[in-house]
């Protein structure tokens, strides 16, 4: 639906609103220079778009995700800018991206939309009142995809492993850092990306802190949150992310798709052997024997054979040996990924196994 | 944070500086810097046998180091942590080693990302193993006269590529095998000293002693290029005349050094 904004309604103090505002980590690549105007029709909101907003009940979340880089505390009253957009956290909130008289802070990192459910543990989350879209100079709310990667084909010589879980807190971040910080050691320019979920700087600074050379992910490509979004653009941003990673230099990249293999955009992900070929090989995170072997069933079932297994189960010494005796794959802690041999291996693994699917 | 013995060569091209590591696993090392660096000229690392003289490393290289604008990096491993340290495995040396060409990087002493690797006897050892480990890390490979070898067979490691360690060298073997690699051994290093590792199984699978050793060890790399379709090695060996196991004897005769520094 097209939401036709009256002029009228465009407010000229909007830029010195924005600019009094916490903008969210995920609007990261707004140029807030561009900001100048409000509509204050916000119902017809799209993913993506930036939502000026009041604080006006602290719930669950009570900091945001700033653009630096650091948390901030949230007050009642305080202004924010967030984008609008759907989430899904098994163990958080599960909320789509409308934006209605109140809206819900569905992350801090952040998305404004609407809850429709929560985890058992989770409180109300925090609530905003919507002051309007922001709008650049052409009257047009501004969305985070106009600051996107451009499209770019998928690269050439950039190998790629992708990580995936068999759900939220499986130890998947974990593991993409600890990889990208083992094939640094080992002297490989490394891009370690996040292609799905929900745009936080956790994971994202746990890339940096791991001496990633590069870090990217989703919101690179105009998405606040991949939830309900399209699979072709799922696999187009993929491959843009790739290409951005390939022309600053790197030549390897871990790649860390977001919850479980069986949540629906993670599933038609490496379900679409497209995408599969971008990768020379798979690590599952998970945190127990069964949902290793469960998780391994599933995988082959998409055309997937794991190099190894990763996550909590290996913090396990009993649950790890049940887990290889299961699958018959190794089971590599934190320390065997961090390890510049094991991590160099692997790669090379993985490398083979794009030349063999090639 | 640098702790550094420097020494000034007269001819003035080079200085020859001792780096001690800080930190518990953290190496020592002898550097020959250059007067002039070449921007983007890879380094060499040369590495020690167990009479562990990594300043004797660092002198006989520099010359032809500095010549073409060039660091040498001698490490040291020390015989009180790094026992072994040419099997490489058992204490590590190659992430001592990796984190020292980090630490230098970050001093800007050298780019320390890819470099040329030489090292004799014990110190050829840690270099072949290390290359088959990190051989995107290396540009040309120069191994002198180790006392035995990893051979790209079902042995278990440090002999072959068995056991669970054994494939982590294995799974970069055939990236090995594209690199520039030269071997040397003098052509009198032929006879079992109290430092040659002696059983049925390794002279069986490399030889008698260090010279057949070598020879088994070039031909087995290029039937195994053979055996997996691949290009042909650029694998050289040099039998020097006249030279037993002696670094300094090899150094001063020229041909070594000149390996090393080959263009």
């Amino acid at each position: 639906m097209t939401i036709q904004f009256p002029a009228a309604l465009i407010r000229t103090n909007a830029a010195r609103l924005a600019e009094r505002a916490k903008w969210a980590f995920s609007a990261r690549r707004v140029a807030q220079e561009d900001v100048a105007g409000l509509i204050e029709e916000a119902h017809g909101a799209r993913a993506g778009d930036l939502v000026l907003a009041r604080v006006a009940r602290i719930g669950q979340h009570r900091n945001i995700q700033l653009v630096s880089g650091r948390p901030s505390q949230l007050y009642e009253g305080d202004l924010i800018v967030m984008p609008c957009g759907a989430r899904y956290a098994a163990d958080q909130f599960e909320g789509v991206a409308e934006i209605g008289a109140e809206a819900d802070m569905l992350a801090g990192g952040g998305v404004l939309g609407r809850m429709r459910a929560k985890h058992g543990k989770m409180g109300a989350p925090t609530r905003v009142t919507p002051l309007g879209l922001l709008a650049g100079a052409d009257g047009a709310p501004l969305n985070l995809s106009a600051y996107a990667l451009a499209p770019a084909r998928r690269p050439a010589g950039l190998s790629a492993i992708a990580v995936v879980g068999a759900s939220m807190n499986a130890g998947k971040t974990a593991t993409t850092a600890s990889l990208a910080h083992g094939l640094a050691r080992a002297g490989r320019r490394v891009a370690a990306i996040k292609a799905t979920g929900t745009g936080a700087f956790g994971d994202y600074n746990a890339y940096l802190d791991a001496g990633a050379h590069v870090v990217l992910d989703f919101t690179d490509c105009g998405m606040a949150s991949t939830y309900r979004e399209a699979p072709a653009r799922l696999s187009a941003a993929l491959d843009a992310l790739l290409a951005e990673a390939a022309a600053r230099g790197c030549d390897a990249a871990v790649v860390e798709f977001a919850d479980g293999v069986l949540q629906q955009e993670t599933d038609a992900l490496i379900s679409d052997p497209r995408v599969r070929s971008a990768f020379g090989g798979f690590l599952f995170a998970t945190g127990c024997a069964l949902s290793a072997f469960g998780g391994v069933s599933a995988l082959a079932a998409r055309g997937i054979a794991p190099l190894a297994l990763s996550g909590l189960v290996a913090r396990s010494p009993l649950l790890a040996a049940e887990a290889e005796a299961a699958t018959g794959l190794r089971v590599l802690d934190l320390d065997d990924l961090r390890d510049p041999a094991e991590a160099a291996a692997l790669i090379r693994r993985a490398e083979c196994g794009a030349r063999e699917a090639a | 944070m640098m702790h550094v013995m420097e020494k000034r060569a007269k001819a003035g091209a080079f200085r020859l500086a001792f780096r001690k590591g800080r930190g518990k696993r953290a190496l020592d090392c002898w550097l020959a810097l250059p007067a002039e660096a070449e921007a983007g000229a890879p380094p060499l690392v040369a590495v020690h046998g167990i009479a562990r003289d990594a300043e004797a490393q660092a002198r006989a290289h520099a010359p032809g180091a500095a010549a073409a604008g060039r660091a040498v990096i001698a490490p040291l491993f020390d015989e009180a942590r790094w026992g072994g340290f040419q099997r490489v495995k058992p204490n590590r040396a190659d992430r001592a080693l990796l984190s020292l060409l980090d630490e230098l990087e970050d001093e800007g002493l050298a780019e320390t990302r890819r470099f040329d690797l030489s090292g004799f006897s014990g110190g050829a050892q840690f270099g072949h193993r290390f290359a088959m480990l990190y051989p995107e890390r290396v540009r040309r490979l120069t191994l002198a006269a180790p006392g035995f070898w990893t051979f790209p067979d079902e042995a278990p490691f440090p002999y072959g590529f068995g056991g669970e360690w054994g494939a982590k060298f294995a799974s970069g073997f055939e990236r090995m095998l594209g690199l520039d690699i030269a071997v040397f051994v003098g052509a009198e290093d032929d006879r079992r000293d109290e430092n040659t590792r002696v059983s049925p199984g390794i002279d069986a699978q490399q030889g008698p002693h260090r010279r057949a050793r070598a020879e088994a060890w070039v031909a087995a790399l290029k039937a195994a290029a053979e055996g997996r379709g691949l290009p042909a090695p650029r694998i050289s060996l040099t039998v020097a005349p006249g030279l037993g196991h002696d670094f300094d004897a090899c150094a001063a005769d020229g041909a070594l050094i000149n390996l090393a520094h080959r263009g």
